[in-house]
């Protein structure tokens, strides 16, 4: 099996980071080296069980908390603190996984083998949120959503379109008027069933993460994310204001 | 023959701390589970304590070390013996339980352990970059059956409340029971002695535990209350490694864990509940 799952947006991880990810029924540990090289292992560090995901990153090595053992990139132990004139034995690794960038997302996949399931596009991060539905609940959701456009949007104006970038990516189109909009949403099961988002927008041209338009627009699209869920979590609920999907989807 | 024979078991023929003396009035009971049996504890008016099942069969009973001491099964031995309990001028420290979830034999083999001080203990038990752990000796002492390590030695911060800037400290371990650990080390205010710091673990699954630590220190300038909250304060910081730990059993098997020179307690002490058959709260194959 070649599935690559998405775990994080690259974003979310910065050099140095340390994260902890389930695929299926495994714990994996996500890490960054300060150069920015990502990694997923085992979430296990193999001399006294520790999770590695509490671990902390030297440079290009993982650190495992309890007793300082580091592993290079490669999983190999290169540094045993109780021993440091010890070279360690090359046996001593972690298991690897794959891990790849691509998309803004971080993939991970157990075999390693193949490639992640989308384009490497170049969008920016929005954030990404939990969602208590099934992952294909919340696929379905995407493929008939609409979202607000420009900051003068209506609910019910505007056209919206939806494409499958991958298996578990939906990209969504929004036009309105002079204002058109691009919205990249991923979706990763998460093993009590609920399913995370991680959502991205491509906005054009960059013009750097800090312009107030861009700071503007992720705001709402968060927003937009919140009232997504909310919708998704309270189907019996029946609102005032204007729903983050599109009625005929939501009827059929 | 009227009577029923249980079988041995080493878990449940064993004695357990499973509450503070001192917290236990003449006339009050308190409910908790060893081993995984619901027992009852309560002081009769006159004083003494009795432990029940909840089919209303009496436990053995024995209150020492600031605990109340019981078994669900029939030791064929006597409470350890701690000679220093009895030593004058000692300050005895009842910590009070900390839950964790983890297997009571991980809490014990952590206590054994000194080369987590740096990255666990920061700048308490130990600092980068003196991690180094030289070699000590461990022994199986027949007599008691009971697992040592001696000539233990770690570069320590702070190393009790009592201890002022970084020293070396010299250390004994003792395995007395297999949910019981004893530290000596070095006594700042009284070279020449040794202060006792104890877990009694008193199992309550094989993966949760109740561990209550117990102190006989020389300290004269701490009171009560910084004692104990110092040694909460350590236990805490333990018990986020100890229920993040993979299994949550304790692997007996050893392939599953890699063990360092510095890890000759581990071993010990894992072979020695392998030999005893000791295996609540232990994995026995690979995963």
């Amino acid at each position: 099996m070649s599935k690559w799952v998405p775990v994080a947006l690259a974003d979310g991880l910065k050099p140095g980071g340390v994260m902890r990810a389930v695929v299926g029924d495994q714990d994996l540990v996500v890490w960054r080296t300060t150069a920015g090289a990502v990694n997923a292992w085992n979430n296990r560090c193999p001399h006294r069980g520790m999770r590695l995901s509490f671990g902390f990153v030297r440079g290009d090595r993982l650190a495992c908390l309890y007793h300082g053992w580091q592993f290079g990139a490669d999983s190999v132990c290169r540094y045993i603190p109780a021993h440091p004139d010890l070279e360690p034995p090359a046996t001593i690794t972690a298991t690897v996984y794959g891990a790849r960038e691509r998309g803004g997302l971080i993939w991970v996949s157990l075999s390693g083998e193949g490639e992640p399931d989308m384009p490497d596009i170049a969008v920016h991060p929005v954030r990404s949120l939990a969602v208590d539905v099934a992952p294909g609940d919340l696929l379905a959701a995407l493929r008939g959503a609409c979202f607000p456009v420009s900051e003068t949007w209506q609910a019910g104006s505007g056209t919206f379109s939806h494409e499958d970038l991958g298996e578990a990516v939906v990209a969504i189109d929004g036009v309105d008027g002079d204002a058109r909009c691009r919205l990249v949403a991923a979706v990763q099961p998460l093993p009590d069933g609920r399913a995370m988002l991680h959502l991205l927008v491509d906005e054009g041209p960059d013009d750097g993460p800090h312009d107030g338009p861009a700071a503007a627009l992720k705001l709402r699209l968060s927003d937009w994310a919140e009232r997504l869920r909310w919708f998704l979590e309270n189907p019996q609920a029946t609102s005032a204001s204007w729903t983050p999907v599109l009625v005929e989807e939501r009827a059929a | 023959m009227s009577e029923t024979v249980e079988k041995k078991d080493p878990a449940r023929d064993e004695w357990y701390a499973v509450g503070i003396s001192a917290d236990l009035r003449p006339g009050e009971a308190r409910e908790t589970i060893l081993v995984g049996e619901p027992i009852d504890i309560r002081r009769e008016p006159g004083g003494a304590v009795i432990v029940s099942k909840s089919d209303g069969r009496a436990c053995p009973v024995r209150e020492r070390y600031g605990h109340v001491w019981t078994s669900i099964g029939a030791p064929d031995h006597d409470l350890f013996a701690i000679p220093e309990a009895d030593q004058e001028g000692r300050v005895l420290v009842d910590v009070g339980a900390v839950r964790v979830r983890c297997s009571p034999l991980r809490a014990v083999e952590n206590f054994l352990d000194i080369a987590h001080f740096p990255y666990v203990h920061t700048d308490i038990l130990g600092a980068e970059p003196q991690t180094e752990v030289v070699p000590y000796k461990v022994h199986v002492e027949e007599a008691g059956d009971e697992v040592w390590a001696t000539k233990v030695k770690f570069f320590q911060p702070q190393a009790a409340k009592s201890a002022e800037g970084g020293i070396v400290t010299d250390y004994k371990y003792r395995v007395p029971a297999p949910t019981t650990a004893i530290l000596y080390k070095t006594c700042p205010p009284r070279p020449g002695e040794w202060d006792v710091i104890t877990i009694f673990v008193q199992p309550i699954a094989e993966d949760l535990c109740d561990v209550w630590p117990w102190m006989a220190l020389f300290d004269e300038d701490n009171s009560l209350a910084e004692l104990i909250h110092f040694q909460q304060m350590i236990f805490l910081q333990d018990r986020s490694i100890l229920e993040n730990q993979v299994p949550k059993l304790l692997p007996l098997d050893p392939k599953m864990e890699i063990p360092t020179r510095a890890d000759m307690t581990s071993v010990a002490y894992r072979r020695w509940l392998k030999r005893r058959g000791m295996t609540y709260g232990a994995q026995t194959a690979a995963a």
